[in-house]
């Protein structure tokens, strides 16, 4: 049934493979006598639970490892800012010229490292919590978002934070399957 | 007993449901067998939950069976207690046990 295995994608998401695998099968065998919308409310709640598991009982873990990321985040977007300077008076010093940082150069210039570094932090999210990356990633975006909240410090609305948090899940999704690959190429 | 080996409520309802059942003991008979012992109907989320709790401390251990068709192919995880598991679940016991003494419960007797 396509809807089971959407299922259990679903559920891979918040724990290993197998475990996703055996869950799902387990939801399977009582939707017989029980129905799909019991099926379905199920593996909503296991899906929801799960998280929030590893963050209730490894609290300081996660929270370390979010602020570690948060810590590599702002290292990368100070180094991004002295690059730029040098960038700026290198090429003001060159062309002689005031700078136009509305070219589309510039304008990819400033992107990339918006684009790249959360994908790198969602990256490092999903190394440093293998089968738990979503918790992290839960625990990073809550810290994330309340970084921004800080005027002087936070994102100013410049890149919006959804945007940026989904770049962090799709960079621990990479991440994931890299693992989960590697794990069965060693398997075979 | 270490604050680390001590057992909430459910986990040990859980413990003794896969004690229970043997070599049987898989989601779906954990959850059934507890609402046959407590009438209680657990939450998958929950039951799952605390199974993958008392695996992580080291209480339990599982094992993939071989995958069924009602089951969609999927394989059945199954789940024993171990010498820690049966350790802790037998001195938490105790400790209820040392607490009824003296008490006077109606219907309730310790064999």
């Amino acid at each position: 049934m396509r809807s089971v295995h959407i299922a259990e994608r679903i559920l891979a998401l918040v724990t290993t493979p197998d475990r996703a695998a055996s869950t799902v099968g387990d939801l399977t065998e009582q939707s017989a006598t029980r129905g799909m919308p019991w099926f379905w409310s199920g593996l909503f709640r296991t899906a929801a639970s799960l998280p929030w598991r590893d963050v209730a009982e490894n609290p300081a873990r996660v929270t370390g490892l979010a602020f570690l990321c948060l810590a590599v985040g702002i290292g990368l977007d100070l180094l991004f800012a002295c690059l730029t300077g040098i960038a700026f008076l290198g090429v003001a010093l060159a062309s002689g010229h005031p700078l136009h940082v509305e070219s589309l150069g510039w304008r990819i210039w400033f992107a990339v490292p918006m684009l790249v570094c959360p994908l790198f932090i969602g990256w490092m999210l999903a190394r440093r919590a293998p089968g738990r990356e979503l918790p992290a990633c839960l625990v990073y975006a809550i810290l994330v978002s309340i970084y921004n909240l800080v005027p002087m410090f936070g994102n100013n609305g410049t890149f919006p934070n959804t945007l940026c948090i989904l770049l962090v899940l799709a960079g621990a999704a990479w991440g994931r399957s890299r693992r989960l690959a590697a794990t069965r190429r060693q398997a075979l | 007993m270490p604050a680390a080996h001590s057992l909430g409520e459910f986990e040990q309802v859980v413990l003794l449901a896969i004690l229970r059942l043997g070599d049987n003991a898989y989601g779906v008979t954990i959850a059934a067998e507890i609402n046959t012992c407590t009438g209680r109907d657990p939450a998958p989320g929950a039951l799952y939950t605390t199974l993958d709790r008392l695996e992580d401390k080291g209480l339990i251990t599982s094992r993939l069976g071989d995958p069924t068709p009602q089951r969609g192919g999927r394989a059945k995880r199954y789940f024993a207690l171990n010498a820690k598991g049966l350790a802790a679940i037998v001195r938490a016991q105790q400790s209820y046990r040392r607490l009824l003494e003296g008490c006077q419960l109606p219907e309730v007797t310790y064999a």
